[in-house]
């Protein structure tokens, strides 16, 4: 893990009433360390005035999401050699759709808000949050004993940047949200069966799945967003055969 | 077994009654009753209930004790996760059930049931009256007109009062006398409403915060509820130093039972607030110290000693116990205890006190770094001249006074007031793995060494740390030979992690106080130096040292000097408020 | 969340595929098949009222898209029914919870079998 590359960092820069920059910083790089490490250099020892968001360094917190040579990425688990080579060059974006505060750093606001609104759960038990098929559950191969553990999704928001639709339909909930609601269950909350199914629900999304390509964390929006269109048309094909019945919402 | 891997925990959380307590219960009950059941732990009254009236709605605010029960309760039974004091009750409940024996809120809920609706409550939370069904309708007698007799308040006390000789009769004697406004509850809820008064009237002393870590939210939270207005200032965003960067173990105390169980008391009282106050951010499961090997085991009476003189809950489990529980564990082990330890998100927990203090009132102003401290012509601390990083603009924040809280990176701002502390800012280095390998935080049963915690955390395991000197706090580069020292450790505790591949690894800068030798035989305690003390310097308090689980003590404690100083009587009121949900930071506008 | 205020931007962004995975091609080509069958069916109506002007305002036409260029268009309506229709089954199962952890692969099937169309039908309007 001795080795050296030289990099060259090509930050986007942005402070409040200015137009936006890009600033080139030249730096040597080890290829097995971390994006955000290169980043806290800059700040450390280049330029202290580079604004960046981070707080964990070990994907819990979900803070130091990025775009890095335009793809979205958790930086603090995205190792040098991943997305460069010695002697290339690093482009490192704020990410997309999100109000940028300064720098790379952007306004989670909106995001928070909505995770709100479905009531996605932050801790969870281990049996409900590893539903999909293709994660196995957190803890040993044996299941056994369930736990209570921090959920999956850290809200770092890389699938909200990634998400065309997130792109061009502000109003739309989005996939961390949408996923929240799977997480938390239709049956939580009676209002979720709107929210999830109405204008701005699961019906926007078209597909590009770039939310799970870029999901650092087993959340898997996209199966999650298509996981309640079924539970939706279960449940409207239930309301039109048992009409008298008041609706009962499965998990 | 079950996930309270820690008994004692959870019962002094919530305890079960006997099956004759809940049958008193049931056999008083309607068909056309919709009951609130306040604090229905595992469901087991509620479940009962649910056969017998129309609905049950079952409040509890530890989500571990039902992660089995949640999927499969019957259609009349809603399961509320929460804290019953700060929900909303149903507006169609006609009954309350309150069996909590060791409830300090009986008057709370009485009126929360009241207002709502219900007619009568279900309770055993009045000292000596046993499970007695409380009329919520009928009004009560004032104390004052009772003449003689004993009596069972509203706000959950009884008593007896004395009276005339000719009215002891035994009729008098035989009942009890619901009544409001004892002596006990005027005296308790007086204060409580003189507090709010004096906190209204009082002018708000404007306290500025340096820091936004674990101590600054603590403190921001702290000092909004005592009613002053609070200004954080931060270089960078919430808990990006230290305070993120913590492995997030909820300290049970065990690791400082033998050599500074000052801390350890703090750490097990702290870890017990926590997991009332902020639920949401943590993984409730309970640690191990395990035995690997004869040194090990040689600490043993240490610890278990140790434990005991801190009022630690543990239990001694035998090897083959230790790895029914963690199948993962190194088989070789030769005794391991449990002990409440838990898991935490570092930047959640801050976010929780961050959002609560910002609803109440406090300023964030992230990206904005302390140049310089504003001194009057006597050398006094007055203000904070910040750089707003976000626009390169400078501007001036004026305060009655100010607080330093910024952990390892103390040093830089006492010097802006020429004065100093014994810090001593001690890297580590952590390494998060690629699996969750097991439930429970892990120690080494052996006094403070490097590398001796593993935390699981979401799907990681997360092992610390080293202890060395470091000159440039702003960045520790990370060197081979701590990496390899804490894989070997790793796989000392639990061997599969040898082929599981490393996902994070970074170095965070602990600020142990004292000035002595470097690392571990630092007191781990905090410290807050008034430097009007120190260095005849007012206006001016640091705080430093201390570790995550104790961060709402440290504030306590900080506070209360600057409280002192600024001459104003108000007391600390965080460690039964309950936080709100960390999202509300970004959500609220600053 | 922060959208660009200009509505062609915002359209225009859903056509960038820098940094991004298979499943924005299949997105970008479902809407562009689309928009192409869409116009396809305008012109295939306005066609169509060719009929009602009798037969040799008919025969024109069908003169006209012996057109080698014309007959490319029609090769490109072929590759837009197969293309957006496969696409569309594959879309249709995803959101009955069928195979969404396998869409890539189902995507890669689409293309392959929309290839083998485009091929068949290829040849059989230019050689045969």
């Amino acid at each position: 893990m001795a080795e050296k590359w030289n990099i060259t960092l090509v930050i986007r820069r942005q402070k409040q009433g200015q137009q936006p920059y890009n600033q080139e910083f030249k730096m040597e790089a080890n290829p097995d360390e971390n994006v955000i490490d290169l980043v806290e250099r800059v700040w450390a020892f280049q330029d202290k005035t580079l604004v960046y968001a981070h707080a964990c360094h070990h994907s819990t917190c979900g803070a130091c999401g990025m775009r890095v040579n335009n793809v979205e990425k958790l930086t603090c688990i995205t190792p040098v050699r991943s997305v460069v080579s010695d002697g290339g060059t690093l482009r490192i974006e704020p990410m997309r759709n999100f109000p940028v505060i300064s720098d790379l750093s952007v306004d989670m606001g909106e995001l928070y808000r909505r995770m709100e609104l479905v009531g996605h759960l932050p801790v969870n038990s281990d049996r409900q949050e590893a539903i999909q098929k293709e994660f196995r559950p957190a803890g040993p191969a044996d299941p056994g004993e369930d736990f209570i553990r921090l959920s999956d999704c850290i809200e770092c928001g890389l699938c909200m940047s990634a998400c065309p639709i997130v792109g061009s339909t502000p109003d739309y909930l989005g996939p961390a949200p949408l996923a929240g609601a799977h997480q938390a269950g239709l049956s939580s909350n009676p209002k979720l069966l709107d929210i999830v199914g109405g204008t701005d629900g699961v019906w926007r999304c078209h597909s590009a799945y770039e939310c799970t390509a870029v999901c650092p964390s087993n959340v898997d929006p996209g199966w999650r967003i298509m996981e309640l269109r079924r539970m939706l048309i279960g449940e409207k094909l239930k309301s039109w055969f048992s009409p008298r019945k008041s609706v009962e919402v499965s998990k | 077994m079950s996930v309270a891997s820690a008994p004692m925990l959870w019962e002094s959380l919530w305890a079960p009654y006997d099956q004759p307590t809940y049958d008193w219960v049931l056999a008083r009950l309607e068909p056309a009753d919709v009951i609130l059941d306040i604090g229905a732990g595992d469901l087991r009254l509620a479940r009962q209930m649910a056969h017998l009236v129309r609905h049950v709605y079952a409040i509890e605010i530890n989500p571990a004790l039902n992660i089995h029960n949640r999927v499969d309760l019957p259609a009349n039974l809603t399961l509320i996760e929460g804290d019953a004091l700060r929900l909303e009750f149903p507006p169609d409940i006609t009954g309350g059930v309150l069996l909590m024996r060791h409830c300090t809120h009986f008057r709370e809920y009485a009126e929360k049931l009241s207002q709502a609706g219900a007619n009568r409550l279900f309770t055993n939370a009045r000292w000596g009256m046993g499970v007695e069904c409380v009329d919520l309708i009928t009004p009560r007698q004032a104390y004052a007109q009772l003449s003689l007799g004993w009596y069972a308040c509203w706000c959950g006390n009884i008593g007896f009062k004395p009276g005339p000789a000719e009215a002891l009769t035994c009729a008098a004697l035989e009942h009890d006398h619901q009544v409001s406004d004892c002596p006990a509850c005027c005296q308790k809820y007086q204060s409580r409403k003189i507090l709010h008064e004096r906190i209204k009237i009082m002018p708000k002393p404007h306290i500025i915060v340096i820091g936004a870590g674990f101590t600054g939210v603590a403190l921001a939270h702290d000092l909004a509820l005592r009613g002053c207005e609070v200004t954080v200032v931060e270089r960078g965003p919430i808990a990006n130093g230290t305070s993120g960067r913590t492995h997030g173990l909820l300290h049970s105390g065990g690791r400082y039972a033998v050599t500074d169980q000052e801390s350890a008391i703090e750490c097990i009282d702290e870890n017990m607030i926590l997991r009332r106050i902020v639920p949401s951010v943590i993984e409730p499961n309970g640690g191990l110290f395990v035995a690997l090997n004869e040194s090990d085991l040689a600490y043993s009476e240490d610890f278990i000693a140790g434990c005991e003189a801190c009022h630690i809950p543990f239990d001694q489990l035998t090897p083959k116990q230790a790895l029914d529980l963690e199948p993962n564990l190194n088989p070789g082990l030769l005794a391991a205890f449990s002990i409440p330890d838990g898991t935490f998100d570092p930047l959640r927990l801050a976010l929780a006190f961050a959002a609560t203090a910002r609803k109440n009132g406090a300023k964030f102003k992230l990206y904005h770094e302390a140049r310089d401290l504003l001194l009057d012509g006597l050398g006094n601390v007055i203000g904070v001249k910040v750089l707003d990083l976000t626009s390169n603009k400078e501007i001036e924040l004026h305060g009655d006074t100010v607080i330093n809280a910024t952990g390892a990176w103390v040093g830089e701002i006492t010097a802006m007031a020429g004065a100093d502390v014994p810090i001593r800012p001690t890297p580590g280095i952590m390494v998060a793995f690629e699996r969750r390998a097991t439930q429970r935080a892990l120690n080494r049963l052996c006094l403070p060494a490097d590398g001796d915690i593993i935390v699981p955390q979401r799907r990681m395991s997360v092992i610390g740390t080293t202890s060395f000197a470091a000159e440039n706090l702003d960045y520790i580069p990370i060197t081979d030979d701590q990496i390899d020292l804490m894989l070997e450790r790793a796989a000392e505790l639990l061997p599969v992690l040898s082929s599981v591949k490393m996902r994070g690894i970074y170095m965070a800068t602990r600020p142990l106080i004292g000035g002595g030798t470097t690392g571990r035989s630092i007191a781990r305690t905090f410290k807050c130096f008034n430097h009007k003390e120190t260095h005849n310097v007012d206006g001016f308090v640091t705080i430093t040292g201390g570790k995550a689980t104790t961060m709402r003590q440290m504030a306590e404690k900080t506070a209360d000097i600057v409280m002192d100083k600024l001459g104003l009587q108000i007391p600390c009121q965080t460690m039964d408020y309950p936080l709100i949900s960390y999202r509300e930071f970004y959500a609220l506008n600053n | 969340m922060n959208t660009n205020p200009n509505i062609f931007t915002r359209i225009l962004s859903w056509f960038d595929p820098r940094g991004k995975t298979l499943g924005t091609y299949a997105f970008m080509l479902n809407r562009i098949t689309a928009l192409g069958l869409t116009l396809y069916l305008f012109l295939h109506l306005i066609v169509l009222g060719t009929l009602a002007q009798g037969p040799d305002a008919y025969d024109n036409f069908l003169k006209l898209i012996e057109n080698p260029i014309l007959k490319f268009g029609e090769l490109l309506v072929v590759a837009a029914v197969f293309l957006h229709g496969l696409n569309g089954i594959r879309i249709a199962l995803n959101s009955f919870g069928i195979a969404v952890p396998r869409q890539r692969e189902f995507f890669i099937g689409v293309l392959v079998l929309s290839l083998i169309a485009i091929a068949f039908f290829g040849w059989r309007m230019y050689f045969a």
